[in-house]
């Protein structure tokens, strides 16, 4: 036998073992893993995914083409027909365009030069907006804001494709649709101020938490003006932590939390990767402290206990799954340990944590001893470098975030990872409850009432408070897009986007950024302060710039001449100053914190349910935003719906399978749901999303998935706080399926584990940096490839990502969906396998079903050195570039699909219809949605492939740049010059982009580090993209 | 619906007649589209569209020696050649010619805020990103391409500005590059082969070129 032979052979074992193998390394479904293997094996054997519909379907479905008069076959005999006539029509010229200049260009604009402006969010990160002809496209993190530091979410991302919805509200109008004019509302709003002002109390307004100083100031004074009062309206707020620091240090803050000071962290159902409070400033710090494969020498280790499997479930190195009831018991008994070993503790606390232990914990329990163990130790050996944090007000909110916070005071973090004295600007504490309102309001005392940014009928979907806001007189709601609170109210006010008008931010106590409009307002719109100002005849109303700078003026503004300073702070960004959140010198004393602590709830359920926030729909103010619903759920890689997660254990118990509908009954509601079978929970818990179902959501957000705010539990008496898990529920099989929309099974592994992931532990990856590589040598001898095909004489982009950091958040999914104006398809579609995102996040498992370990590894097109696309395209539509990039010529492209047939990594997407004529068929492209698109990228037509080209427009554009200042001459671009979208907004840096050609570029020596493999590196294709191995924290004890 | 089946039917041997008519007429047009006498990209070649105001460039380019940038200045710094807004115009004609009818309309414009909507000649369809910085840049003269500009009263479309007219420029002219040659020679001697002898086209997508315009498709087309 030759060598080739040898090879070749080789191959065809390895091929049938891949399909047969009975134990799995490494999975995406758990139906691999379970009972269902025999099922999933057939599905296996197929490359391409299968089609949902059963035999009978397709029966029906050739049924029906042959008595449809306009079948398949006829269809074509009327395309040849009009073929052949197209010939004698298509002699016109193409249609006349026009050129439409500025009559007054503004100055220093350039046709075609992006104009930048640093600006900030609604919720107060910073960010840099992107305007070409005055209209801005894209938004990406400003690298000098000191909280998010050049990252940004997918939330922020997509918050530019709720700007230009064509579906925003135009001008002020009633619920019924009559428009109004703003002095007819004006006036209105003057008289119900005067009467206010006879009548204390009767004007209320209800915002969601503002993180504004100036807008703050404003409505503050609207409220001594008309002597009424402001509630704030919080979801997923973090009222228990302010609440627990009340209690323990007599200011109601919630601490800023540096994780890059932090060795160990221990998490209790806090997604502080994805959703818990600030999931941005979080990866950042969290992040920094895990490069191993960038020479970081202290690794920090994470454990992770909770009720929903979360990205920071699979950012964990020891993961436990735990029921929302057991958080207090757990930190307890973690407690307990801590104070054996070091000692400090409280002594009422003490009592408290006295009758807990590891063992007993564990065992009442059900969680994995040597988890609990391996953290409590962990927690001792990093004394003041470690952090606890706590979430998902569960039954005890209050109890859990005093113990955790009792409990990092014994380990001397306060001062080290927890920073009380410049907290987090939650905005929260700024006004009263909402039960304080709808008290009032059933007490008949409110007659206005003003809402801005919350949505209480969606939020709290309930009878009673649907009755209680009929009882008001007058609702005035300030929003931007139709809602189900704008419905119920007098009228509805059109607010302003935060890139079209001015604002500020306070996100952090002493860090301000000022929010400068990048455009003039595309609609009659205003924001809320410049309401309040009007509505109580202030200067100011039609000037808000100036408002904002009297503010700064006089309370941040230090030095300097004002107009120099604040000049200096637009192009900045973000400064920082003296602020009024600040709480120096404050201290923790546990003195009455006792008397909070009940003995841990003891939820009487056979099943508890668990309510999470969607990472990428949060509260489910985005739903209507077409690029958030199509991005898959970072877990469960679902589009368009929610789902009610179980174990396999619990779907074995009901009988009931991935996308069988399932009853739930909790607080005397019920919702029918779709089962998603998902991997890390336990079997008695069931989690559904929340930010689903809106009834009155605009074209896009109406109708997908369930409102499962139905059951959160949020009555005062029993709870402190709103109660969104360890909800007492019943399940029921409900009969009937509903297809999810989800991409987990697009593809299959085919059992090539090593070849596609890499991992290993800390420990093992020390004694040899190699260690996650298992895969067999490349079969150098049998490639189809001819050596050296192409040389590279000037650039030769390539890109390194790294796993061990990446948190999976869906954050460069969303800037890719931006940059290169990607289509959305909608959820059909998605069922077809015809997602059309360009990089996508895939998610792997391996382990058991009840303990997953799991790691993310974002796919995009490797452009390969020996590209298998490329060969077989018959068009040359695809072809190698000098620099090393897979060229897409779409103007070329004849739509074969050989290329996406042939691409082992299946990168590579097609325009089945026109994608980019609407957004999922539910919104058109008119105006203003075209403003939205990128000018420097082709839109896709139907019928053409298309796929990542390492945003090939920005590595252009910068080289043009280079080469024009040389005289033409090809010269190096300097290292980082070139920012790929996904790189420029990913928080954790875990992707670096670059030129392989020169040594000393970071991607060449990351690219050159031993332990960086590349995707199918059997197969011979020489990715130009380097992954580094998911590196987990175990083992070293 | 089994192959044989349809074999069989009457209606889809009728179907596969008007299919082959359809796939002949199709080629025969395809041919005469894409052959110097078609209507394919160099079709537009003398375009010269009435534009709303009768703007010559045979005046102003020619008799007045106006340099090209004093109005296309984006042509310096970017991709794009601009159009001057009217506020251009204005610097001159506030006090030049002020009574002719046409210079009112400009004036009306100006006054009312209301572009004028010009008539686009050279047009590059959507998937094709022209640089004229780099072409400024590089020295080049707006007339190697626009034509004898300072002639015309009424601008027309000179240059065919298809691909192959492109390509030709760069290749005839050695815009491709002066190391082209030992490129070529240097991969040659790597794959211990010649493509001298190979087609134009292969030669050309097989050998991208380091220096000027590296012809890579992704060079214009992304």
């Amino acid at each position: 036998m030759s060598t080739a032979e040898k090879d070749l052979e080789a191959l065809r074992i390895r091929q049938e073992q891949m399909l047969t193998q009975e134990k799995r390394g490494l999975w995406i479904t758990t139906e691999e893993i379970g009972e269902d293997f025999e099922v999933s094996k057939a599905r296996r054997a197929k490359e391409f995914l299968e089609s949902s519909k059963t035999d009978a379907d397709l029966a029906k479905i050739s049924a029906d083409e042959d008595s449809n008069s306009f079948s398949r076959r006829r269809f074509l005999q009327w395309m040849g027909a009009a073929t052949a006539l197209m010939g004698t029509a298509a002699c016109t010229r193409r249609p006349v365009d026009t050129l439409v200049p500025y009559v007054h260009k503004p100055q220093g604009f350039v046709y075609g030069v992006p104009v930048w402006y640093a600006s900030s969010s609604a919720n107060g990160y910073g960010v840099l907006v992107k305007t070409r002809e005055g209209r801005p496209i894209k938004l990406e993190g400003n690298p000098d804001h000191p909280v998010n530091q050049g990252g940004l979410d997918a939330a922020i991302q997509a918050s530019i494709l709720d700007f230009y919805n064509p579906e925003r509200l135009r001008g002020p109008a009633t619920a019924d649709g009559k428009a109004l004019g703003w002095k007819e509302v004006d006036d209105f709003m003057k008289s119900a101020v005067r009467t206010a002002e006879t009548k204390p109390g009767s004007l209320r307004v209800l915002t969601g938490a503002m993180t504004s100083p100036t807008a703050l100031s404003v409505l503050k004074k609207f409220i001594e003006v008309s002597k009424g009062e402001h509630h704030v309206l919080e979801t997923l707020g973090s009222d228990p932590i302010a609440k627990a620091y009340e209690i323990l240090t007599g200011h109601s803050v919630v601490p800023t939390l540096r994780f890059e000071k932090a060795d160990v962290v221990v998490s209790l159902d806090a997604d502080f990767l994805a959703t818990w409070l600030r999931p941005l400033e979080f990866a950042k710090g969290f992040s920094k402290r895990r490069k191993v494969h960038f020479g970081e020498k202290d690794i920090n280790q994470l454990f992770v206990f909770e009720s929903m499997y979360t990205t920071t479930g699979v950012a964990a190195d020891y993961r436990a799954s735990i029921l929302p009831s057991q958080q207090l018991a757990v930190v307890l008994a973690i407690a307990n340990y801590v104070s054996q070993s070091i000692g400090g503790a409280d002594a009422g606390f003490k009592n408290i944590f006295g009758s807990y232990s590891l063992e007993k914990t564990a065992q009442n329990t059900g969680i994995d001893v040597e988890v609990l163990k391996t953290a409590a130790a962990a927690l001792v050996k990093a004394k003041g470098k470690s952090l606890v944090v706590a979430g998902g007000n569960g039954p005890d909110a209050l109890a859990v975030q005093l113990a955790t916070a009792l409990l990092n005071q014994m380990l001397q973090n306060f001062g080290a990872s927890i920073d009380l004295e410049t907290p987090m600007v939650t905005g929260f504490e700024s006004g009263s409850s909402f039960d304080k309102l709808l008290e009032d309001i059933n007490a008949g005392k409110v007659e206005t009432l003003i809402l801005q940014g919350v949505n209480p009928l969606y939020t709290f979907p309930s009878k009673e408070i649907e009755a209680a806001f009929g009882k008001v007189k007058n609702i005035i709601t300030i929003t931007s897009e139709m809602s189900e609170t704008a419905a119920k109210s007098k009228y509805i006010l059109p607010e302003s986007h935060f890139l079209e008008t001015w604002g500020d931010s306070e996100i952090r106590a002493g860090v301000f950024s000022i929010q400068q409009p990048a455009i003039e307002p595309l609609f009659d719109s205003r924001n809320f302060s410049e309401n309040l100002l009007a509505w109580m005849g202030a200067e100011g109303a039609n000037d808000y710039r100036t408002v904002v700078q009297n503010y700064w003026k006089q309370n941040i503004h230090s030095g300097l001449d004002f107009s120099a300073w604040w000049n200096d702070q637009l192009r900045k960004g973000a400064t920082l100053g003296n602020s009024k959140a600040a709480r120096r010198g404050i201290s923790i004393k546990a003195g009455s914190a006792a008397a909070y602590f009940a003995k841990a709830s003891d939820v009487k359920s056979n099943y508890q349910l668990v309510l999470y926030s969607s990472s990428n729909l949060g509260d489910g103010s985005q739903a209507n935003n077409a690029w958030l619903q199509e991005v898959p759920d970072p877990i469960s890689k679902v589009t368009w719906g929610n789902f009610a997660a179980i174990s396999p254990a619990l779907s074995k118990k009901l009988g009931v399978h991935q996308n069988d509908l399932i009853e739930l009954k909790a607080n005397n509601q019920s919702l029918k749901l779709p089962v998603y079978v998902m991997p890390g929970l336990r079997a008695d818990a069931v989690a559904v999303s929340i930010g689903y179902g809106r009834k009155i959501g605009g074209s896009i957000g109406t109708g997908c998935g369930e409102n499962a705010s139905v059951f959160i539990s949020r009555d005062p008496k029993k709870n402190d706080f709103i109660q969104l898990s360890g909800i007492p529920v019943e399940i029921s099989k409900a009969g009937g399926r509903y297809e999810l929309a989800c991409t987990q099974k697009y593809f299959d592994i085919q059992g090539r584990d090593h070849d596609i992931l890499q991992q290993t532990t800390l420990a093992e990856f020390l004694k040899n940096p190699m260690a996650a590589k298992q895969s067999e040598a490349v079969h150098e001898s049998t490639s189809l490839y001819r050596k050296n095909e192409f040389v590279y004489p000037g650039h030769k982009w390539g890109m390194a990502i790294d796993l061990n950091t990446c948190t999976g958040c869906n954050s460069c999914v969303v800037s890719c969906y931006s940059e290169n104006n990607v289509s959305v398809v909608g959820a059909d579609q998605i069922r077809m396998g015809r997602h059309q995102a360009w990089m996508r996040m895939d998610l792997y498992h391996s382990g058991t079903a009840e303990a997953p370990e799991s790691a993310f590894e974002p796919m995009l097109c490797q452009q390969c050195d020996s590209a298998p696309c490329e060969t077989v395209c018959p068009v040359l539509a695809t072809v190698h570039s000098s620099d090393g990039l897979n060229d897409m010529v779409y103007n070329r492209c004849v739509g074969t699909r050989y290329c996406a047939n042939n691409c082992p990594y299946k990168v590579r997407r097609f325009n089945y219809f026109f994608y980019s004529e609407s957004l999922a068929d539910k919104i058109q492209m008119v105006d203003p949605l075209p403003m939205l698109m990128n000018p420097d990228v082709t839109i896709r037509s139907r019928g053409v492939m298309e796929k990542c080209t390492f945003c090939v427009q920005r590595i252009r554009k910068t080289v043009d740049e280079h080469k024009s200042n040389a005289g033409g001459k090809l010269v190096k671009v300097p290292d980082g010059e070139i920012k790929t979208a996904c790189q420029q907004s990913c928080p954790s840096d875990s992707i670096v982009f670059g030129d392989l050609n020169d040594p000393n570029s970071e991607v060449s020596k990351i690219s050159a580090k031993k332990q960086g493999f590349r995707v199918l590196e059997v197969l011979n294709t020489k990715p130009s993209i380097t992954y580094l191995p998911r590196i987990r924290n175990k083992g070293n004890a | 619906m089994s192959d044989d089946k349809c074999e069989n039917s009457v209606s889809s041997r009728k179907a596969c007649i008007v299919l082959a008519l359809a796939v002949l007429g199709t080629l025969a047009i395809a041919a005469l589209a894409f052959s110097p006498l078609g209507f394919g990209p160099a079709w537009y070649q003398n375009y010269a569209p009435k534009q709303p105001i009768p703007f010559s460039h045979k005046t102003h380019a020619g008799q007045f020696n106006i340099p090209c940038l004093y109005c296309h200045g984006a042509a310096e710094y970017a991709a794009f050649a601009e159009v001057p807004g009217v506020e251009t115009c204005m610097n001159c004609h506030s006090v030049v010619k002020t009574d002719s009818p046409w210079i009112k309309q400009v004036k009306e414009a100006y006054d009312t805020n209301n572009p004028i909507k010009w008539v686009k000649v050279h047009v590059l369809p959507d998937f094709v990103h022209f640089n004229h910085k780099r072409h400024i840049a590089a020295g080049l003269e707006c007339e190697t391409c626009h034509g004898p500009v300072k002639t015309m009263d009424t601008v027309y479309q000179y240059s065919a500005l298809t691909m192959g007219w492109c390509v030709n420029c760069h290749r005839d002219n050695n815009y491709v590059g002066p190391s082209r040659a030992e490129w070529t020679k240097a991969r040659d001697a790597l794959r211990g082969e010649s493509l001298k002898d190979k087609p134009f086209w292969f030669q050309m997508l097989s050998h991208p070129d380091p220096h000027n315009a590296d012809v890579s498709c992704s060079t214009c087309h992304y």
